[in-house]
């Protein structure tokens, strides 16, 4: 089980630390998404706000055949209205709403990815679709088994769990570390691992689905298109639609739950024509489609919407996937969340190095370092700090890219992946040692460095946020000066160490020749 | 160079019989659930990873590659077996 442990957890190690840390970014991508977008005004999920929305798209889109409204929730701030002219995806257009007490053209907002680059990366890594989701659940599959097989090996983890030793003896910090963190989000990680195969069952399992063979329908015939007859045909209005938006909202937040969040008007211009409320989460932790209202957009009527009976095997299938997504995390539980996710990328990358610190020194004693023990030390290297060295290049590239740039958001992703690969350049032709100490200040310098960045870039923002009370954009510089902190103290730490590893011995003494040490490996 | 072998054998064993059995497994559960069809497919497929963890354990935990091999190539034959005989049998009576 050691061996299983050991070959599970390096194999996709590398994947599965991206996939860790992006996935951690990801539990605040509306936050992220804000400090990327700071020019960006913040709403609130108001009548007024609404109502302004309808009117700006009758003054730029009068004809277009859809239209929609999103209302900010507390966490991504801004409201923004769509609409689509002509077929297709250019067609579709989106804008921010200016800040209510301000007259005039949409503001101009920086183009950019924001938080959901994280999130894309989280499971399709910048690869073609389908393979980036392949690749992730392969991933996901090794991280659950190195899980099982970790705690076969490790029986006794309770009493591991009480041993910290943080004295200057690298690798024995390096396993207390991966035992510690192992031990403190053990079903955590469990069940992020299982839930994520879950989430895309649907592409990891098709068989089942392929199989069965398909239900018949239930007899009820497509409902027959309602003839306009006498009925005008139109639009709804701005008063009727704000009418209806008056009807749904008290019908929701009657129950003391949560108000509208999105309208759509569709088929506009037609005897079609409809108006869709739909709400915002009610907080459960199963993943659901949000409720929704639906009312004839000439005549006013509700229309009925159908309800499909639940049963308990989608019900536990909601739980899992909703509890992957943590949507319903408020701000404490999701810093909790965000920690876990943290440690977990502390336990994949303490486990990576491990491979090496137990390896090294039966090398160094050889003479002889062979090729895979070469690739791993610089993999390990140029993943671990490689990544917080393109996170930070594209921190720093939202702040410094100009923003009438033509495809700027693009260009952000560029410099994240040109970072990257400059990074692995780098450790192919520096020793490793060094490349750790440089690698690990450039990542120092790049995270303490970006709240300055932000101070003198985006100052102004920043003040105007605190002083109506949001933390958000003030908690990622925090966030990222912390990160920044932590990676010079492991600098400073290897610097120290360097001189002390050579007599310390990596592998026991009396280890057998060719059997990897087996507390954990 | 005979252990490499194993091991690798192993590997096969743990991945492409690991798979097969959790396909098949899925499959099998799907075929013999009678709940409405989303549902019986979610609930064949969720346990099936559950499943496809215990054989990648069992193949580097069996005594020999031998036996990690018969330890999931014979379900996977049963498995197989089933499939072949329940899917008609279900496909007619949805029909």
């Amino acid at each position: 089980m050691t061996w299983l442990h050991t070959w599970t957890g390096l194999l996709l190690g590398w994947v599965l630390f991206a996939i860790m840390v992006t996935g951690t970014a990801t539990y605040f991508r509306h936050e992220i998404t804000r400090w990327m977008q700071p020019e960006m005004p913040a709403h609130s999920a108001e009548r007024q706000t609404m109502h302004a929305g309808l009117a700006r798209l009758q003054e730029i889109a009068p004809k277009a055949g859809r239209w929609g409204v999103e209302l900010p929730d507390a966490r991504s701030g801004a409201a923004s209205v769509w609409w689509q002219e002509g077929p297709g995806r250019q067609g579709f257009k989106r804008e921010v709403l200016p800040a209510l007490h301000q007259s005039g053209p949409a503001p101009q907002v920086r183009d950019t990815r924001g938080g959901e680059f994280f999130y894309r990366f989280h499971f399709q890594l910048q690869l073609p679709h389908p393979w980036g989701r392949y690749l992730a659940g392969a991933a996901a599959m090794f991280m659950f088994l190195a899980l099982i097989s970790g705690i076969v090996t490790h029986r006794q983890f309770f009493k591991d769990f009480f041993t910290f030793r943080s004295g200057r003896n690298g690798p024995r910090t390096t396993l207390d570390l991966h035992n510690v963190t192992a031990v403190l989000a053990l079903p955590f990680y469990l069940l992020i691992s299982y839930s994520a195969l879950v989430i895309f069952m649907h592409m990891y399992l098709p068989w089942a689905e392929k199989v069965l063979p398909e239900e018949k329908e239930a007899g009820t015939p497509p409902p027959a298109v309602k003839m306009a007859g006498e009925n005008p045909i139109g639009s709804p209005d701005l008063a009727m639609i704000l009418r209806l938006y008056d009807e749904a909202q008290s019908s929701w937040t009657a129950g003391e739950g949560p108000g509208v969040r999105r309208l759509e008007v569709s088929s506009r211009n037609t005897p079609e024509a409809s108006v869709a409320f739909s709400r915002f989460d009610t907080g459960g932790v199963g993943m659901q489609r949000p409720a929704r209202l639906e009312f004839n957009g000439l005549t006013g009527e509700a229309v009925e919407q159908k309800t499909e009976p639940k049963g308990i095997v989608t019900a536990i299938h909601s739980v899992i996937y909703g509890l992957h997504l943590a949507r319903f995390a408020g701000s404490g539980l999701r810093w909790g969340f965000f920690v876990m996710g943290l440690m977990g990328s502390v336990l994949v990358a303490t486990g990576l190095v491990l491979w090496t610190l137990k390896r090294r020194n039966r090398h160094l004693s050889a003479g002889r370092v062979p090729f895979g023990h070469w690739l791993v030390e610089r993999l390990n290297l140029a993943t671990i700090a490689g990544l917080f060295i393109a996170i930070g290049a594209l921190f720093w590239a939202n702040r410094l890219l100009p923003a009438s740039l033509v495809g700027r958001g693009d260009w952000e992703v560029d410099c994240f992946l040109y970072a990257w690969g400059a990074a692995l350049l780098h450790v192919c032709v520096r020793p490793v040692m060094r490349a750790w100490r440089e690698q690990l200040i450039l990542v120092a310098f790049l995270f303490s460095g970006l709240p300055l960045l932000d101070a003198f870039t985006a100052g102004s923002y920043l003040r105007g946020s605190m002083q109506a009370g949001q933390w958000a954009h003030a908690a990622f510089d925090v966030a990222v000066l912390l990160l920044g902190l932590v990676a010079w103290m492991a600098a400073v730490r290897l610097t120290r160490q360097k001189v002390k590893q050579p007599e310390k011995s990596l592998t026991r003494p009396s280890a057998p020749q060719d059997e990897p040490a087996s507390e954990v490996a | 160079m005979l252990a490499k072998l194993g091991v690798a054998s192993r590997w096969a064993a743990a991945i492409g019989g690991g798979y097969a059995l959790a396909a098949l497994s899925s499959v099998v559960l799907a075929l013999t659930l009678t709940l409405p069809r989303e549902e019986a497919v979610m609930a064949a497929s969720m346990p099936a990873f559950l499943i496809f963890a215990a054989a990648v354990v069992w193949a580097f935990c069996a005594r020999t590659a031998w036996l990690a091999w018969a330890g999931i190539g014979g379900p996977v034959l049963i498995l197989a077996a089933a499939v072949w005989w329940l899917k008609p049998v279900v496909i007619a009576a949805a029909v």
